[in-house]
């Protein structure tokens, strides 16, 4: 007797799999709003102050390097099992896509633009708010996008440490190799992951219509 | 003098890195509510000099003095607000409508909505841009003529005293350029900002220029003084040679024409007979006689030849070729060598005939040109409105 076919596990766990989904979607969420927060920050940072560029881009793309089981081990030595090593090791890989397109937007603004500001009296913290974060959004913006989707696949390992999250399904359909329906749940979880990958990348898309000022688009 | 609204005295700047000076001990004065023309090489250290007046670049040695205030050590994003700035690169904001643009000072002073408002409409219209037009454009959808316009607008909005203007119509083609000029001198006639105004074009110089400072290398000041003076007398070849030919015909552009060079002439009218016509003509001893209308304007010219053959004085000669009195002597000459006539007829502020300028009082006029006066009479107000 062969187990169920996935589309009746999938409709038997409903409720299970759309609690994961959206537990898994909060996290990735959480964990880009603290990376984009520290990420433009340091882009910023990495812009302004030219000899530490190199060491911040460097550092955050070392980061991506760390395999996610070997960070996991120091991070949940420092701060337990469960959701909160997650966030911090999802944000902590997200930081490279974001701080490089902050430090390559902000660049790209043109310094006519900047001198212009400057000249009409604009100290440096508004000239950086009002006007070369917002030039520089498009490309920073597309930098959160990269970001959201890289860990959203990473998201799924959270499981090993007891995040929340799709992973909880793939890391019990491993515990359950060779019984019917271990196939399935491994399944469920990356189907799920794949599509809310797409899901935000479209929706980062879409959010650039939004908060993408019309003079910058077309 | 008291009323110097920018004095510069010393200013020194060399960039980090370079063995030579970009500018080097420079000392200038703006009087109030004129404007200075620097025009110099490429790379002379027109813009530096611009930018150590507002602080983007501070100087590393000198005095910068605003209406009597040394401002070297004042806050730096308070005294930009009151100096209006436009870039070389005209730098409008892309991400914000025009309004949005022209509203960057009062904004920043928290005017209240209305009032920003107001004036936001009124800056754009001074700048010949219809503000429901143009008012929620964003910059990519305006030419390079109306992005300069929109700079100037922004740099203006907050009613500075005291105006920077490097290059600001670089970007136009001739005829916009003019237009603009013409349109931003008559601006001036009412606001009477003082200006510091860069270019490197000798002949937007001598337009726009109460005073010129002609510079060399690392600022150097060669000349400073009017249009006129500087084109009657430059300082050494280097002017000379900046220039360019034609100085002459350039200061007939600045020259006015005054009534000491009106000749009376002969007028007739167009209803008396061509006999009586010739007999003035004779009396007078002049190549033609003007023929006036009912209104007593004159209309036409005739000489004696067309007189001899006319059985009426009307539609005879050629059309009269007309100025009015203060105009620059440059368009007289163009009036006359344009309309074949043996003069042109002035008229006064009114449109009334107050006589005739000929060649010889044109050359004669020119020739009084040529000792240099102690100040351009007047301000702008009188000569361009
Ligand atoms: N930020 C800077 N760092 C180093 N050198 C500079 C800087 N800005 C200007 N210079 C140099 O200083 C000199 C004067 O430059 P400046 O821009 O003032 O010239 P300019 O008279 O405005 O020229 P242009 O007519 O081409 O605009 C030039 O040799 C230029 O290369
Ligand atoms: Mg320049």
């Amino acid at each position: 007797m062969t187990g169920p076919t996935f589309w009746e596990y999938v409709q038997q766990n409903q409720v299970k799999l759309w609690t994961l989904t959206q537990q898994h979607l909060v996290i990735t969420l959480v964990a880009l709003a603290v990376g984009a927060v520290v990420g433009i920050a340091l882009g910023v940072l990495a812009y302004r102050v030219r000899q530490l560029r190199g060491g911040i881009i460097g550092t955050a793309g070392l980061i991506l390097t760390i395999p996610s089981l070997a960070l996991y081990a120091l991070l949940v030595g420092l701060l337990g099992l469960g959701a909160l090593p997650v966030v911090v090791a999802l944000a902590m890989y997200s930081l490279l896509p974001i701080v490089r397109n902050t430090v390559a937007g902000l660049a790209g603004v043109s310094p006519a633009v900047v001198e212009a500001a400057q000249g009409q009296g604009m100290g440096s913290w508004r000239r950086l708010l009002r006007i070369q974060l917002p030039l520089a959004w498009p490309v920073i913006l597309t930098g959160v996008r990269v970001s959201a989707v890289l860990i959203v696949g990473i998201a799924a390992l959270g499981a090993i440490v007891n995040g929340p999250g799709l992973g909880v399904l793939i890391l019990d359909g491993l515990r359950r190799v060779g019984s019917p329906v271990a196939l399935n749940m491994a399944l469920a979880g990356t189907l799920g992951v794949v599509l809310l990958g797409v899901a935000l990348d479209l929706a980062f898309l879409g959010l650039g219509r939004f908060t993408i000022s019309r003079g910058l688009r077309g | 003098m008291a009323d110097d609204m920018i004095r510069l005295e010393g200013l020194c700047k060399r960039f980090p890195g370079q063995h030579a000076p970009a500018v080097e001990g420079l000392s200038l004065r703006v009087p109030a509510g004129r404007i200075a023309v620097l025009v110099g090489p490429s790379g002379c250290g027109k813009t530096t000099t611009m930018r150590m007046v507002n602080r983007i670049i501070e100087p590393d040695t000198g005095r910068i003095y605003l209406d009597g205030q040394d401002v070297t050590a004042r806050d730096a994003d308070q005294l930009r607000r009151q100096i209006g700035y436009v870039i070389q690169q005209v730098g409008l904001f892309p991400h914000l409508t025009v309004a949005q643009n022209v509203s960057t000072v009062p904004r920043m002073l928290k005017w209240d909505k209305a009032r920003t408002r107001r004036r936001v409409d009124e800056m754009l219209d001074l700048m010949g841009l219809d503000p429901a037009r143009y008012r929620d454009r964003y910059p990519k959808a305006l030419s390079g003529g109306e992005r300069q316009r929109v700079g100037v607008a922004r740099a203006l909005c907050a009613d500075p005293p005291v105006m920077l203007m490097d290059e600001p119509f670089g970007a136009i083609d001739p005829i916009n350029r003019d237009r603009l000029q013409n349109e931003f001198l008559r601006l001036q006639a009412e606001l009477r900002k003082t200006i510091l105004f860069v270019t490197h074009d000798i002949d937007e110089a001598i337009k726009m220029g109460d005073r010129i400072a002609i510079l060399r290398e690392r600022s150097e000041v060669v000349q400073y003084d009017t249009p006129a003076n500087i084109l009657a007398a430059p300082a050494d070849d280097f002017v000379r040679d900046f220039l360019g030919g034609r100085r002459t015909l350039r200061r007939l552009g600045l020259a006015r024409l005054g009534p000491e060079e009106l000749r009376p002439w002969p007028v007739v009218d167009q209803d008396g007979t061509p006999g009586a016509a010739l007999e003035q003509l004779r009396a007078a001893d002049v190549p033609a006689v003007l023929v006036a209308d009912r209104t007593g304007r004159p209309v036409r010219w005739a000489d004696a030849t067309a007189l001899e053959r006319a059985t009426s004085l009307r539609g005879i000669g050629h059309a009269v070729p007309g100025v009015r009195l203060h105009a620059p002597l440059a368009d007289v000459l163009d009036a006359l060598l344009a309309g074949q006539a043996p003069g042109v007829a002035v008229a006064d502020g009114d449109g009334r005939h107050v006589g005739v300028v000929d060649l010889p009082a044109l050359v004669q006029a020119a020739g009084r040109m040529h000792e240099p006066s102690d100040e351009r009479s007047g301000g702008r107000g009188e000569v361009h409105s």
